[in-house]
């Protein structure tokens, strides 16, 4: 079963995105905030993150870039969940080392997909 | 306003135009002591006069010194034509004072000496000197100068004869002396009169300007707080906005859940019902908090458009698949119309597909059973391709009153209409405003009853035009037929149809497009709906003056850098200045005057631009009789 480690702050939006993927076949960790996520995705070793971009004080661009700064955590591949679709967004999670990134609120088959695409080409590496 | 100088009754002013170099009336502070030296040395000399022939009729053979007097007299009827042949006022009117002196001193002379009846004139000369030559120094020392040379001039002849010659026994002139002191009283104490006035009218004109300066700075105020209280609601709503989501989104979210979980065990049909109604009332609003969102951030100036390259094709399909269920939920057919190949474009997709979804959706909404066609076309332009995107619809059409006001925040055509079609009324707004921002626009034409056309229009490459665009759709929208000649527009607000006649003429001759309004009530929705290079406004009209229209114009945050030309029939330049006008102008317009101005405010550069390919007369007037 893969495992997922969600960086969300928002209780209810952590509750609702674990509770839809697990009932798709995910096991699920969760973190509330960037440093915790860091930490999380060492001593979890999590198969994916996704990764809220509107944190607390570390927002997800700053966790994402330190967690690939990690050799131990690197290989991890990180979708990005920002607010908006804009261009920039996709730009900048390119730049810190997302594999994807999808818009909230989530389209769940949409999320789904991409999930799968990159958990493929992470067990193909 | 009255008139300031009361002295000259407005029957003779033709006649003192007529005297009047253009360049002079040009120098507004000039015009009013060159009026009054006209009048002077139009009627100075019957006056004079009188005395002469009663010097002549005391002695009926006089000597060459009545006839010097006589001359001297004379000779100030020739001022009014040396003035309007030469133009040299104050040259002339040096000349006229020292005439003057030497009248008075030559007549003293030689009728009484030191107690000649005429000596008390001498008082007139520096009242009227100054009068004539307005505020420079300079004259003045030099009137002085001769008053003195003159006097010594007068005290020297007497020395060296000794006595002062006399040609009438001093008795004699008893009558004409008492006549004559009498006379300078009167008119010394006329001008005396004069000069109050003027000083009375300026203070008042002072408070006057005081006053506008005090409403002026009251107005910018309160425009200032106007403009911080809509930043402030813009930034309340884009916060408050953003706050909402967040619990909408779990309302949303575990209604999907609930959904989710009904379809996988199979649960009871109104319980699903229920949620799915939960769940589509959630989304409603979520659309409409992000489109709050949206035109709050607009309208703080905070949206940013995120400018991409994009197949035009796929984005056209991608909006018609999203479009076509909402089409067959009320029975309507959607067409579309597009060019095989629409190439790429480059601008923001999210916002284009945002602005172009709001119009099919509305289209969809108001239609029933009918038609709904999406026509996307390129088109060629100097300057670069621009995008044509138009939704046309069989639906129930909007009024031409409501037109008007289509484009506003929260405004449906009808009250009614929300309740039986739902919506807020804020898709149109944030289209336009969306189309705005990326340097296009949207028009609409529509029939009740017959259905409606909206158009998007927005250049194909937004990274580079964004700017040129706006400017060119501003021009557009004002002026479809010929936006070129726009900036040549002169807006003309006069009730007198012969002054609306000349000045088409002046204007057209000279290349301009002259737009005529012979009702001031029209004339700030023609301003708005033009633009007008320059506008020039009569001040004595009825309903509306001019001073409203102009307070008006300036108080329109579109308007106010429009410059006003102020045209009135009494010299207020103050007046118009104070309150915002360019320049003032005194009717009759005198066509140099007049050209100048605009010259001045419509460089030649802009002119020569419209008139290339055709002459410049043949720029049509438009007419606008409101």
């Amino acid at each position: 079963m893969p495992k997922i480690l969600l960086v969300e702050d928002n209780e209810m939006n952590r509750d609702m995105l674990g509770r839809r993927l697990q009932r798709h076949g995910y096991a699920m960790c969760f973190a509330a905030d960037g440093p915790t996520g860091i930490a999380m995705a060492g001593a979890e070793k999590p198969d994916l993150i996704l990764m809220d971009i509107a944190l607390g004080e570390m927002d997800g661009w700053e966790a994402t870039r330190r967690i690939k700064a990690d050799p131990a955590t690197s290989r991890i591949p990180v979708i990005a969940l920002t607010a908006h679709a804009l261009a920039s967004d996709r730009d900048k999670s390119v730049e810190v080392g997302c594999a994807d990134f999808d818009t909230k609120p989530v389209d769940m088959p949409r999320l789904l997909g991409k999930i799968t695409a990159c958990l493929a080409n992470g067990q193909g590496r | 306003m009255r008139p300031r100088l009361r002295l000259s009754p407005s029957t003779i002013y033709p006649l003192l135009d007529w005297f009047m170099p253009p360049a002079l009336k040009a120098e507004r502070e000039m015009e009013q002591p060159a009026r009054m030296f006209l009048i002077s040395h139009i009627f100075g000399p019957f006056l004079g006069h009188t005395i002469t022939v009663y010097l002549y009729v005391l002695d009926p053979h006089p000597g060459y010194q009545l006839w010097v007097l006589a001359l001297s007299i004379t000779a100030f009827w020739a001022f009014p034509f040396a003035l309007k042949r030469t133009g040299a006022y104050t040259a002339l009117a040096l000349l006229s004072v020292q005439n003057l002196i030497f009248a008075v001193l030559w007549g003293a002379y030689h009728y009484g000496g030191v107690s000649s009846p005429f000596l008390p004139w001498l008082l007139v000369v520096p009242l009227l000197a100054f009068f004539y030559l307005g505020p420079a120094v300079r004259p003045r020392l030099i009137v002085l100068g001769m008053i003195v040379t003159n006097v010594t001039l007068f005290y020297v002849s007497y020395a060296l004869g000794h006595s002062f010659p006399e040609h009438v026994p001093l008795t004699a002139l008893t009558g004409i002396g008492i006549m004559s002191t009498l006379c300078a009283a009167v008119y010394v104490s006329m001008m005396a009169l004069s000069y109050a006035n003027i000083v009375a009218n300026q203070s008042e004109l002072e408070h006057e300007v005081q006053n506008h300066r005090t409403t002026a700075i009251k107005l910018r105020e309160a425009k200032e707080e106007a403009e911080a209280a809509n930043r402030a609601k813009s930034e309340f709503l884009a916060k408050m906005s953003h706050e909402l989501r967040t619990p909408l989104n779990a309302v949303i979210g575990y209604s999907d859940m609930l959904l989710e979980d009904l379809e996988i065990e199979g649960g009871e049909e109104q319980q699903a019902e229920d949620l799915r109604k939960i769940n589509g009332a959630g989304k409603h609003l979520l659309s409409l908090i992000t489109d709050v969102l949206d035109l709050s951030k607009i309208e703080a100036g905070k949206m940013e458009l995120f400018n991409e390259r994009f197949a035009f094709g796929s984005l056209v399909d991608d909006m018609v698949a999203m479009c076509r269920p909402l089409c067959a939920r009320n029975g309507n057919e959607l067409i579309v119309e597009r060019d095989r190949d629409l190439g790429t474009a480059e601008g923001d997709v999210t916002k284009l597909r945002q602005a172009v979804l709001n119009l099919l959706s509305n289209a969809a909404k108001f239609t029933r059973n009918g038609r709904v066609t999406l026509t996307v076309a390129r088109e060629p332009r100097a300057g670069g391709d621009w995008i044509r995107i138009a939704v046309r619809d069989t639906g129930i059409g909007i009024s031409r009153d409501n037109l008007r006001k289509l484009f506003q925040n929260f405004n449906q055509a009808e009250a009614s209409t929300s309740t039986k079609y739902g919506g807020t009324g804020l898709g149109l707004s944030l289209t336009q405003k969306l189309s705005r921002l990326m340097g296009g626009d949207v028009t609409v034409e529509s029939e009740l009853g017959r259905g409606s056309c909206f158009t998007i229009r927005l250049p194909a490459s937004l990274a580079d035009t964004v700017q040129q665009g706006a400017e060119v759709d501003r021009a557009a929208e004002s002026m479809p037929a010929d936006s070129a000649s726009r900036q040549n527009t002169i807006l003309v607000v006069d009730d007198d149809p012969a002054v609306l006649d000349l000045m088409q003429r002046m204007l057209t001759k000279e290349g301009f497009r002259p737009m005529l309004a012979d009702d001031p009530r029209a004339a700030l929705g023609l301003a708005q709906s033009a633009k007008p290079s320059v506008i020039i406004l009569d001040v004595l009209m009825p309903g509306m003056n001019g001073w409203e229209i102009l307070r008006a114009l300036k108080a329109d945050r579109e308007l106010d850098g429009c410059p006003v030309v102020m045209l009135t029939i009494v010299d207020d330049r103050r007046t118009a200045l104070a309150l915002g006008a360019v320049e003032h102008l005194v009717k009759p317009v005198d066509r140099d005057v007049l050209m100048r101005v605009l010259d001045r405010l419509c460089p030649r550069g802009k002119n020569d631009q419209s008139a290339t390919g055709e002459n410049r007369g043949s720029a049509k007037p438009m007419i606008a009789n409101a």
